[in-house]
């Protein structure tokens, strides 16, 4: 069992070295944790804006957050709202964009415009709006479920597209005459022709979903990993600036 | 199918405007801030001192934008102004007009992330395909893992990197802005110059930060033409190289990317946001920004409604396409 890990991993350097970056990040969360008080995340734990240096390995900020602490205990909730969000995002879209394409007429009319109307309006419009709203912050899962269901729109659009071609093709109308019901014809016949984009898309989407959660407007408790090295980079900025 | 479909999708294109429209208006007063109480107060407590008749210019300035109607006549008067595209004034630079903001960082979102986002395309897709490609050049394939860590990094950060490494501590480009302060927008040379300076650096940001996940979709699609059986039985008559690469496989792989190129194009009239804003750019971004934070409803609603309407367009004409892009699809009536 181990060994043919090894041998495909051996076959497929790629993604070998993904998985190295993956694991090196989590590491780096997991062990940083360990090294630091996550505490010392919070205002006023250190002296204001320190270059790196022993203690204080990236520095600090004009709040006096130790930046080294805020990034190990940022990463991991990055890495967790992109997940959650790309997941819910990606397969919610995917389901609606089967569903509209293959089925087509008014239930594609209907969800199509749906998801048009949604992509109009800017994400970042909608994120303000729930922060304010929302007025005494919210929690890391709560954070994921907002930006997933922004996250949804565009993969259900893209993946529309390539469903409206592979449903006229041969072996779906094969399948649709002896008898495969429409479910099944999604998931057996246009399922596995479109799995390498849908994997693509998820990707994408932790990525881009990762990045949404840099709109600081959550007033959240917890720093989330993007804001931390953007301030630790900023940071730096404005002590060579000073 | 043509014209009753024709028809049918501009209806909807039409129903998509409005009711886009009708959530951009409701949106924004959901929060429920008094954006221009805030503004006197923000300008009073500038000012040093309170006054006493504070609240009745509160009254005042707000019949005059009209907020202090009932919403539904607030909502019809926008209707009717949105058709016009009249986005009458903004509330925290009054007396400027929207459309003229507006008018005035236009060009510089169009041309900035117009001009990425169709180059990123074009070198993202190519890249991509060729990763899927057998045949591919070695150099090709290698350069793929670090343009996707690339991706991975949000612009801004990557924006911020290049202000710092080449900015700042090399000295090469501009740190911020459109064109050098102080020199006056004009149609000549030295300044065409000065311009594109200072969008060498948020134009290597966007490209940088955008090849990747292009290339990624690319990819994906074309992974899966290359086991189809026209493409053996092309690749068995012969053909050249050129032909199945281009036609055989990228022209049936291009249909997500196309959909999603006709999306971030539509959406570029919002600008990338952040972008913008890391680097000064005098563009639509920025202006959105500043009216989201300022509560400036109108000065956002004449960028959303503007975005609303460059995506449905956006939408209606790739719908409209698709069956030229692919033959095979058809358009039946429901």
């Amino acid at each position: 069992m181990g060994l043919t890990w090894m041998n495909y991993l051996a076959r497929n350097r790629e993604l070998g070295v993904g998985l190295a970056l993956l694991l090196g990040m989590i590491a780096f969360a997991v062990i940083g944790g360990l090294l630091v008080d996550p505490q010392n995340a919070r205002p006023l734990s250190a002296r204001v804006l320190q270059p790196p240096s022993w203690a204080l390995p990236f520095g600090s900020d004009r709040q006096g957050r130790n930046l080294f602490a805020v990034i190990t205990t940022g990463t991991l909730l990055t890495l967790r709202i992109g997940l959650i969000a790309g997941i819910l995002g990606v397969g919610i879209g995917a389901a609606i964009a089967f569903v509209a394409a293959y089925y087509g007429g008014w239930v594609d009319s209907i969800l199509r415009s749906i998801v048009d109307i949604g992509l109009t309006v800017p994400n970042l419009m909608i994120l303000i709006v729930v922060a304010l709203t929302l007025r005494q912050g919210m929690t890391v899962n709560v954070m994921a479920l907002v930006i997933a269901s922004l996250a949804w729109l565009y993969p259900a659009r893209t993946i529309r597209s390539q469903v409206l071609t592979l449903r006229e093709r041969a072996f779906v109308q094969i399948a649709r005459l002896s008898g495969t019901s429409g479910p099944g014809i999604i998931v057996k016949e246009l399922m596995p022709n479109l799995l390498p984009y849908l994997m693509a898309s998820l990707v994408g989407s932790v990525c881009c979903d990762s990045r949404l959660d840099r709109a600081r407007c959550a007033r959240p408790r917890r720093l989330r990993g993007a804001d931390a090295w953007y301030d630790a980079l900023l940071g730096q900025l404005h002590r060579r600036g000073d | 199918m043509p014209v009753y479909y024709l028809a049918k999708r501009v209806g909807i294109f039409f129903l998509i405007v409005w009711l886009a429209a009708t959530l951009n208006f409701f949106l924004p007063r959901i929060a429920g801030d008094n954006p221009v109480a805030q503004k006197v107060m923000q300008m009073a407590a500038l000012g040093g001192n309170l006054h006493a008749g504070m609240q009745d210019m509160v009254k005042e300035y707000q019949s005059k934008f009209g907020i202090d109607k009932p919403l539904w006549k607030q909502y019809l008067t926008y209707l009717v102004d949105m058709t016009r595209f009249d986005f009458g004034y903004s509330i925290a630079n009054y007396p400027r007009k929207v459309s003229d903001m507006i008018l005035e960082g236009l060009p510089w979102t169009v041309c900035l992330i117009m001009g990425t986002t169709l180059i990123s395309f074009v070198i993202g897709n190519v890249l991509g395909a060729f990763q899927a490609w057998p045949r591919a050049p070695r150099w090709l394939t290698t350069i793929m893992p670090p343009l996707l860590a690339m991706s991975a990094i949000p612009f801004f950060l990557l924006g911020l990197i290049l202000v710092y490494v080449v900015g700042f501590s090399l000295q090469l480009a501009p740190l911020y802005g459109g064109y050098t302060a102080g020199a006056i927008p004009q149609w000549s040379w030295s300044f065409g110059l000065d311009v594109a300076y200072h969008a060498v650096l948020p134009a290597t940001a966007i490209i940088l930060g955008s090849l990747g996940g292009w290339a990624l979709g690319m990819r994906a699609m074309m992974v899966t033409t290359q086991g189809e059986d026209y493409v053996t039985f092309a690749e068995a008559k012969g053909l050249s190289d050129r032909t199945l690469f281009v036609d055989y496989g990228m022209r049936n792989a291009i249909l997500p990317q196309a959909t999603a190129l006709a999306l971030s194009l539509g959406q570029l009239v919002s600008g990338a946001v952040l972008v913008e804003i890391v680097f000064g750019y005098p563009g639509i971004g920025t202006l959105l920004f500043q009216g989201i934070r300022g509560s400036d409803f109108f000065l956002v609603q004449g960028i959303v409604f503007l975005v609303i309407v460059a995506i449905g367009l956006a939408t209606l004409i790739l719908d409209l396409t698709y069956p030229l892009l692919d033959p095979r699809i058809v358009h039946r009536n429901a």
